[in-house]
């Protein structure tokens, strides 16, 4: 007995002694943590959100997006578009990067060139004409015009050109850039370890170290900041309620980019037919399957982001009518002796939405099939037009008008026009809302685009979806931008 | 022995070759083009194109084997279609976790199983026995990512005793390893406790207490020693468990192996990450399966014999020859 009291005993006091090799942050130190970190750091090829957030303290992009989407100075202080193809940037003054090197005008221009060479960035560099610098003026002269290509340099950091060219490849994993950040420890796949520049010429990073963690399971994440062992983490609905009531943490929670949908394959039978992808609209019963979602999820009636001028609350959105849809598909020659059959195809696992509509739909006589398929295969049925019906997200970091409007664009085929669906007035105003130099233009096409995808229904919107994050109470003036992209540039950690 | 262990060796090459062939024409057919999957939707055709000829994805699917195994045999393991970075690299980062995990667990399972089992077997019908036979039965069925949940929850949360995540120290290192042997404990303790109270009812055992051995020495020299045999047998099946049972605690515990790594690489059909992912589990599961088959000539004399005494057995077995002419 005494010597079992003993081993339990010794068991304990190691327990005890390891504990204290664990390691906490101190004052001026946070660990956040993500979902994943990436195993690569270059901004171009991982090109995730978790990935810039990170390099969102490291480098400044060219421009950047508010939280209400609208344009503001990055690296560029200012730019002008003095013709539809035409874009000058005027570099901001006093950037310097971590070695010391004051930003350039070359620094701009190698930003932009150098995605010629990224095979994932191509489809930006591909719209360049020529660039050309005078002064501290980068112009960009574009092949046709494109209103969305300036959204896009938000995604687009500024590299040190002599830098990037001494380094190679190694410059990505080693990254120097005009921060208030500097990447002191990165462990691909595992963690990534920021600390503050001292040298950093405008308002200095409040936090002296951010600690990037990688976690998968969501209740994990959560526990994480609750046990202390990270003060800031994304986490999940259910997690959030709990949080609430634990007073040593905060909670923030708001609608993110993401927006889920239904989508037809409208070049093939059934979902050629308009009336029949109305049914399937008026049969979803958006209200009542939110109840079903483990998240925290809102309906929407528009794949445009929610709260930009582009958004259109349409007066053709279909509201969910059961009656009506039999009705319609009775009307196609679908009844109980010649029902319509198809299948489904999602990649997220069981979903107890998708369920609850197949069972709507076999209440009028559809039947439908809810098949699984992993990613890779997905994207593959989706791409190459091998699918009927299928669920999936999207999330648009820059609030671009333009990637809502190319779901039904025919030059977007397969890309963001995943429904294959063929209809000249939206090319035509696609194309105006692309080109336009007037704004209101711009809102009126994006606006009466909407109007058309409630009344042909290629593919109709469902939910978007809060994010929801815990933190520790000492954390303040951290930015969340709807995107997912989160700043702890102005952030204070007073523990 | 050392014979023995060098043809064990040359044995892994064929099943090397096998694995090999097998995932990768596995993966190569499965649906979802690589190219596509790493470069995004957007990609035109012409990138598309050339990544595919950066990495011989436009070249037959025999001769990518081909390829891929030519890169092998000259020592790399490939460049990741998806994170650009060398497979090797990621290893490196990643494979100590995944070793630990596996074969920490497999020590701590049996180190605590063993001297359990023994103890149950003593103690056979008792409330100890009885208890422990309940508990058996519920930590055998707790899923893992559950009770590692609840270890979190009481160690890190509550008692704040141990880190919640990461595997950066040796206090990092144990909630994940009790966690993979938690349900192992149950199960092997169990075996083990019906393994000593078949080897204590044989005749010998009981010629032992005859001659007056401590029942610590019948115990622990005569019946544990004799029935190890099907338990090193159990061992050398349980080191695949505990690799695959290392990507659920790499989730959960914010662990960097190899685990995730893989699945994240069969997701985006990343062929040279799963390639190295899947070689190196069937390299590590094989030598652990080795060291299962040499720890049976530490426990049993006559096998140990066989192997280490190469030339006596060949005189052992002349002398037969003759005599039996």
């Amino acid at each position: 007995m005494k010597r079992t009291l003993a081993i339990i005993s010794a068991f304990v006091i190691g327990l005890t002694l390891l504990a204290g090799c664990g390691q906490k942050a101190g004052a001026g130190e946070i660990t956040v943590v993500l979902s994943e970190v990436g195993n690569n750091l270059d901004p171009s090829i991982a090109n995730y959100t978790d990935t810039s957030s990170i390099m969102s303290h490291v480098y400044d992009n060219i421009i950047n997006v508010d939280s209400k989407f609208e344009l503001i100075a990055g690296a560029a202080a200012s730019w002008e578009q003095p013709d539809s193809v035409t874009i000058e940037l005027t570099m901001g003054e006093g950037f310097v990067f971590h070695n010391g090197e004051p930003m350039e005008i070359e620094d701009l221009e190698y930003a932009l060139g150098r995605l010629e060479n990224v095979p994932e960035m191509a489809s930006t560099w591909g719209k360049i004409e020529s660039l050309s610098s005078n002064g501290n003026v980068v112009t960009i002269t574009l092949k046709e015009p494109d209103n969305s290509f300036l959204r896009g340099l938000s995604a687009i950091p500024v590299l040190d050109k002599s830098y990037c060219e001494s380094a190679g490849e190694a410059y990505a994993n080693t990254p120097i850039g005009t921060g208030p950040y500097k990447v002191a420890e990165y462990v691909p796949g595992e963690r990534v370890v920021l600390q503050a520049w001292d040298e950093y010429p405008f308002e200095k990073a409040g936090i002296g170290k951010l600690t990037y963690k990688g976690i998968s399971e969501t209740a994990a994440k959560y526990m994480a900041v609750e046990a202390g062992d990270a003060q800031f983490s994304g986490i999940s609905y259910s997690d959030y309620q709990r949080a609430q009531s634990n007073s040593a943490i905060s909670t923030y929670e708001g609608p993110s980019t993401r927006t889920a949908f239904v989508c037809m394959n409208t070049s093939a039978a059934p979902f050629d037919n308009v009336n029949v992808r109305m049914a399937m609209a008026l049969a979803y019963n958006k209200e009542g399957y939110m109840a079903l979602s483990a998240n925290n999820d809102f309906v929407i009636d528009s794949m445009f982001t929610p709260g930009t001028v582009y958004h259109n609350s349409s007066q053709y959105a279909i509201n969910y009518d059961l009656d009506k849809a039999r009705e319609l598909l009775t009307a196609e020659g679908y009844d109980e002796s010649n029902p319509l059959e198809f299948i489904v195809a999602g990649y997220s696992g069981d979903d107890p939405v998708m369920q609850a509509y197949q069972a709507d739909l076999a209440s009028i006589g559809v039947k439908v099939t809810l098949e699984n398929y992993e990613f890779g295969t997905f994207l593959n049925l989706m791409m190459n037009q091998e699918y009927q019906m299928l669920t999936g997200s999207w999330s648009e970091v820059t609030g671009d008008p333009l990637s809502a409007a190319a779901c039904y664009w025919t030059g977007s085929y397969g890309e963001m026009n995943i429904a294959f669906y063929d209809n000249p007035k939206c090319d035509e105003l696609y194309e105006t809302a692309k080109t336009s130099a007037d704004e209101a233009e711009i809102i009126a096409c994006c606006r009466e685009l909407q109007d058309i995808a409630w009344q042909e229904v290629p593919l109709f919107p469902t939910y978007g979806r809060y994010a929801d994050y815990a933190y520790d109470t000492a954390l303040t003036g951290v930015d969340i931008h709807p995107s997912g992209i989160i700043s702890f540039r102005a952030a204070k950690y007073s523990k | 022995m050392i014979r023995y262990i060098f043809k064990r060796l040359l044995q892994m090459i064929p099943i090397l070759i096998a694995v090999s062939i097998i995932v990768f024409f596995m993966v190569g057919l499965s649906p979802g083009d690589p190219a596509k999957i790493a470069l995004g939707m957007n990609a035109k055709e012409e990138t598309v194109a050339a990544f595919k000829a950066e990495y011989g994805l436009d070249q037959p699917l025999g001769m990518q084997y081909l390829n891929y195994m030519g890169g092998l045999l000259r020592g790399s393991l490939g460049k990741s279609y998806t994170t650009k970075q060398y497979v090797a690299n990621m290893i490196a980062v990643r494979l100590m976790a995944t070793v630990i995990i596996a074969f920490g667990s497999l020590i701590l399972t049996y180190l605590i199983a063993i001297p359990l089992g023994v103890l149950l077997a003593v103690k056979q019908n008792s409330w100890f026995d009885n208890i422990s036979r309940v508990l058996a039965l519920m930590m055998s069925s707790m899923p893992s990512f559950w009770l590692g949940l609840l270890l979190i929850l009481l160690f890190s949360v509550k008692l704040g005793l141990l880190p919640s995540n990461g595997f950066d120290t040796p206090a990092h290192w144990i909630l994940p390893l009790c966690c993979s042997c938690f349900g192992s404990w149950g199960g092997s303790s169990r075996y083990i406790r019906n393994m000593v109270l078949e080897t204590i009812r044989q005749d010998y055992i009981r010629m032992a207490r005859a001659k007056g051995c401590p029942e610590r020495v019948v115990l622990f020299r005569h019946a544990l020693r004799n029935a190890l045999m099907p338990l090193i047998t159990s061992i050398g099946m349980n080191i695949g468990t505990f690799f695959g049972g290392s990507v659920i605690l790499e989730q959960l515990f914010g662990i960097n192996g190899m685990g995730k790594m893989t699945l994240d690489a069969l997701r985006q059909k990343d062929v040279p990450t799963i390639m190295a992912g899947v070689l190196i589990s069937t390299v590590l599961i094989a030598v652990g399966n080795l060291l299962a088959d040499l720890c049976y000539g530490l426990v049993d004399p006559r096998i140990r014999s066989i192997y280490s005494h190469p030339r006596k057995r060949k005189l052992k077995k002349e002398v037969a020859v003759s005599g039996a002419n």
